[in-house]
This record gives C-alpha cells, structure tokens and sequence, in this order.
C-alpha cells in the first residue's frame, strides 16, 4: 500500500485526465470535511465531559476550543488547509495536557514531526507521517492507562475511543487514497496503452503502405512505360486496364493511410496561399474521364474569390473526393461544382442529380467504411477523409438532398482557418 | 547528357529508374545500392543530379542528401513510398523535389529536365 501510494499520480499531477483528477480532488475533499466532522464531535463531547468532571479546565478548554473551531473553518478554505491539519497539532496537545502522566514531553516527540509533516510534505506523504503519529500517539495513551484501567475515570476513558475513532478514520483514509492512487494509476496506464497501440498502428499502417507500394511502383512504372510503346490494339488495352487498376489500388492505399493518420491526429497540414478556383477548374478536367456517358460537369466559379491559407494538396483532395463521389453515383444529368464566398467563408458546392440521400441516412454518409448502398466499388472513406480535412482547416461539409433529385455537398472553409488548425 | 547517381537497394525500382531515364531522357544513370556506395561514387563521378531513396538499408535519404552535397554540391530528388515520412522544413532545404511511389514516369522525366535545366 504504501509504495503505491508513494509513487502513483497523484490529483495534483497533470498526468491524468482533467475529469478523472477533478473527480479524485472532490473525493479527497470530502474525506477531509468528513475527517473534520469527527474532530469537531469528538472535541464537543470531550469539552462536554471534561467541563463536568474537571471543572477547574473549564477556561482551558473553552479558550482551546474557540482556538480550533476557528482554525476548523478556516480550513474549509482549500486553500489555507494546512491550518486546519496544524489545528489537529493543538487537539494532540490538549488531549496530551489532559492525561495524567501524559506530559508535554511526550505529545510533543508526536506533534514535532507531525507538525514538520504539515508543513514540509504533500499530498501522500503528508498524510502517512500524520496518520503514524496519530496512531503512534494512541498506543501511547494506551500504554499510560491499561495499568489503571478500572480506575479511569471518563475523559481519558473518551479520550481513548476518540484517537482509536480518529485513527480508524486515518487508516480507512489511507486505504481510501491507496484505492483512489491505484485508480488513477489505472487510468494512467491504459491511456499509455492506447497511445502505444495507436502508434503502434500507425507505424504498422506506414510500414504496410511502403511494403504495397513498392512492387506497386514496378508495376505501374513499368506499364506506363510499355504504354508509351505502339501496341496491337487487345494488347494495349489490356496494359490501360493494369495502369488503371493499379492507380485505384495506389488511391485505396493512400485513403487508409490519410484515414488512419486523420483518426489519430497525426495528419499536418501544410498551409500556402491557394486559388480554389484554380483547384476547382483541375478537379473538373481530371475528373471528367470518370464521368458516366449522358452525365455533364459544368463549374460556376465566383470570379475574384480570395485566396485562402490552406494546404493545396488537402484541397485538391477534398474537392476530388466530393466530384469524385458524385461522378460515381450521377448515371445521367449533371455535376455542377461551383464557389462563392460568403461571411468571411469560401464556399465550394457539389452538386449531382444523382439518386440522392433520404434525410435518416444523411449522417451516415460520413461514417468511415460504411456504404449505403452496399454495392459499388471504394471501400467508403472519401467522404470521411473529406470531412475530417475540412474540419482540420477549420471548416465544415454540410449535405443537402433530396432522393430522387439530388444532393449538393457544400465545403465551407473559414478564410483564415488553416493558419488556426495548425496552431492547435 | 549528364551523370545521374541513384541510390536504390530494391532491383526493380533501379530498373525501372534505368528504364525512366533511358526511354525519356538522354542522361546517363549510375547505381548505388547502399548509402555508403553511393557517397563513394559521388566523390568519383561528381554527378550533375542525385536521385535518392528515402529508405535505404544502412542509411536514410535525407541523412544521405546531406551528405551527398557535402562531397559535391547537386541537386537532389527524394524518391520515397512514405509520402508523409518527409517534412516539409527538411525537404524544402536538402530537397529540390519529391518523387512519390509509385513513380509516374513522365513526371520523373519532366522533374529531372527541369532540375537540371
């Protein structure tokens, strides 16, 4: 018990949570006021004897007594609670004064280091030197009085059962602190844990992601040098198909590794000066390949939008996943992608005639791997990726749609949001 | 036509650089397998261009850009598969410019002109 009290956190360290350490402050607190309860029956029923049988002390007690209940609410104040801890050193030395043969010799060889405890230690150790010499101090008295026990009269008899009282409480104290230590400790440990596995996870994630895109570097390297050849027609067709499924498998690799790093807030951001528009007009011509037949995108793009603080890359990305999206699930009509600004914020609109979203599934769009529909190809993370890097430059996606007609995924990015995402 | 010095420990990504360069550029490539090898040969070929892998069995490529351009001053592209290993602050000073993996090789082409140009 006590070197786990010794060496565990301890509320007043900053390694453990805030709610969890406010939790242990609330509960030490309670034991002191409850502790000071005790005392303060304990001194009223000894004044209460003391004042019958022995009313020569009565001045004493009263003076002693006024002198420890001030000190007593003065310590309700947590920050002046060492008073009331060196009002228990005057309580030692009443009860000292009081006991025949008890001199203040003796209560002092308990109050000197008790006293010392008060003012020199903290937190644990403070409260075991306490406790030992609260415990220390009634195996004394016991000592003194079991020659004479018949011919006690009723103080020292009092006196007796309110230090055995006063160090039950100690101990149940000092258990209560050993169980509360090894809370936090547990607490402590499996937050080590976690980061442990979550970077643990990450170097596996990264260590996975080179491991597949090595031999994935020859094989599109060097079909896309074969390419540049003049194949016979099956041929070269076959040799897109590799290029093709092998970008998509690059594509799939790069999503979990963003995906991964995005969930445990590890993805930075480098911030530049970018033209959305410029981003949006290459989105719209890279991605007009993957258009189905019968389905046209069109831009409407805000002339003079500002510049905007964000990372280009995480932009593109952004942009590309939204369009992306729509072009897969649009099998005929059009994609818009359009911007404008509005409140010190840069909007970026997507818009599909697509089969559209039914209002109860709209938050589950965003949910990583799931797919609402079940069928078609990606494994579910661009619109998750989408949003948590929009999130991280400060921004937001909202979704609007209406089944049957459509939806519009609008991007919106404060115009200083990057700079303040990375501060964090 | 100018000296390029690879340092590459996997053969078929030295292959496929070999074959990047011979099909789409007129410069001349010289292999390196190890850290080690490759500042040895810097100091005999004086190369107009490095081309270095991030991971390398006895080194890493930027502690190797480093001290490539100690031995003799050139320019250096980083060719890695972690995209996210290489920081930008490093990147911008040892660095001219990142090759991902998997290689496109008509980007590799287009940055190596260009750096050297």
């Amino acid at each position: 018990m006590l070197p786990k009290l010794l060496n565990g956190p301890w509320p007043d360290q900053g390694d453990v949570p805030e709610a969890v350490r406010e939790q242990a402050v609330q509960r030490i607190l309670l034991y002191w006021r409850l502790r000071m309860w005790v005392l303060v029956l304990g001194e009223a029923i000894i004044l209460f004897v003391g004042i019958f049988k022995d009313p020569r002390h009565l001045r004493a007690y009263t003076v002693m007594l006024i002198l420890v209940t001030l000190i007593y609410v003065l310590g309700l104040f947590p920050r002046i609670r060492f008073v009331w801890l060196a009002s228990t050193v005057f309580l030692l030395g009443l009860h000292g004064m009081l006991v025949r043969g008890m001199g203040g010799a003796v209560a002092l060889s308990y109050m000197l280091p008790y006293t010392l405890a008060t003012m020199l230690l903290g937190g644990r150790r403070r409260l075991i030197v306490q406790a030992l010499c609260v415990v220390g101090f009634w195996f004394n008295l016991l000592y003194e009085f079991a020659p004479a026990w018949g011919q006690l009269n009723l103080l020292p008899y009092f006196l007796v059962s309110y230090n055995i009282l006063i160090a039950t409480i100690t101990f149940q104290g000092l258990r209560f602190l050993s169980r509360l230590t090894t809370e936090l400790n547990n607490v402590h440990v499996s937050q080590e844990v976690t980061q442990q596995v979550t970077q643990r996870s990450q170097q596996f994630l990264a260590r996975v992601s080179h491991e597949l895109r090595t031999p994935l570097n020859s094989i599109l390297g060097f079909a896309k040098l074969m390419r540049r050849a003049d194949l016979p027609v099956p041929q070269s067709s076959y040799l897109q198909q590799i290029v093709e499924e092998g970008e998509q498998l690059n594509s799939l690799i790069s999503d979990l590794l963003d995906s991964a790093q995005l969930s445990a807030g590890k993805l930075m951001l480098t911030p530049a000066d970018c033209d959305v528009n410029e981003i949006c007009n290459a989105i719209a011509s890279e991605i007009h390949t993957l258009l189905k037949p019968g389905v046209t995108l069109g831009t409407n793009l805000l002339p003079d939008l500002p510049h905007l603080q964000a990372d280009p890359l995480r932009l593109r990305q952004i942009v590309r996943n939204l369009v992306g999206n729509a072009a897969k699930y649009t099998a005929q009509g059009r994609i818009s992608l359009s911007t404008r600004c509005q409140a010190g914020e840069i909007w970026i609109e997507v818009s599909d005639t697509g089969p559209g979203i039914p209002v109860d599934q709209q938050p589950q769009v965003f949910v990583p791997f799931l797919k609402l529909d079940g069928r078609s190809a990606g494994i579910g993370l661009g619109l998750d990726i989408a949003l948590q890097l929009a999130r991280l430059h400060g921004g937001d996606i909202r979704l609007s749609s209406i089944p049957g007609e459509g939806s519009t995924f609008s991007v919106l990015l404060p115009l200083n949001g990057a700079a303040q995402a990375t501060s964090l | 036509m100018a000296v390029i010095l690879y340092a590459e420990d996997h053969p078929p990504a030295q292959l496929l650089m070999q074959a990047i360069i011979g099909d789409l550029t007129q410069h001349h490539i010289e292999l390196a397998a190890t850290g080690e090898e490759a500042e040895r040969m810097a100091a005999q070929l004086l190369p107009a261009l490095y081309i270095v892998d991030l991971d390398l069995p006895d080194t890493d490529g930027l502690a190797l850009a480093q001290a490539l351009r100690a031995i003799h001053p050139a320019p250096v592209l980083l060719v890695s598969a972690y995209a996210e290993a290489v920081k930008e602050s490093q990147f911008q000073t040892l660095v001219t410019a990142y090759l991902p993996k998997p290689l496109d090789p008509e980007y590799v082409a287009e940055t190596i002109e260009r750096t050297l140009a």
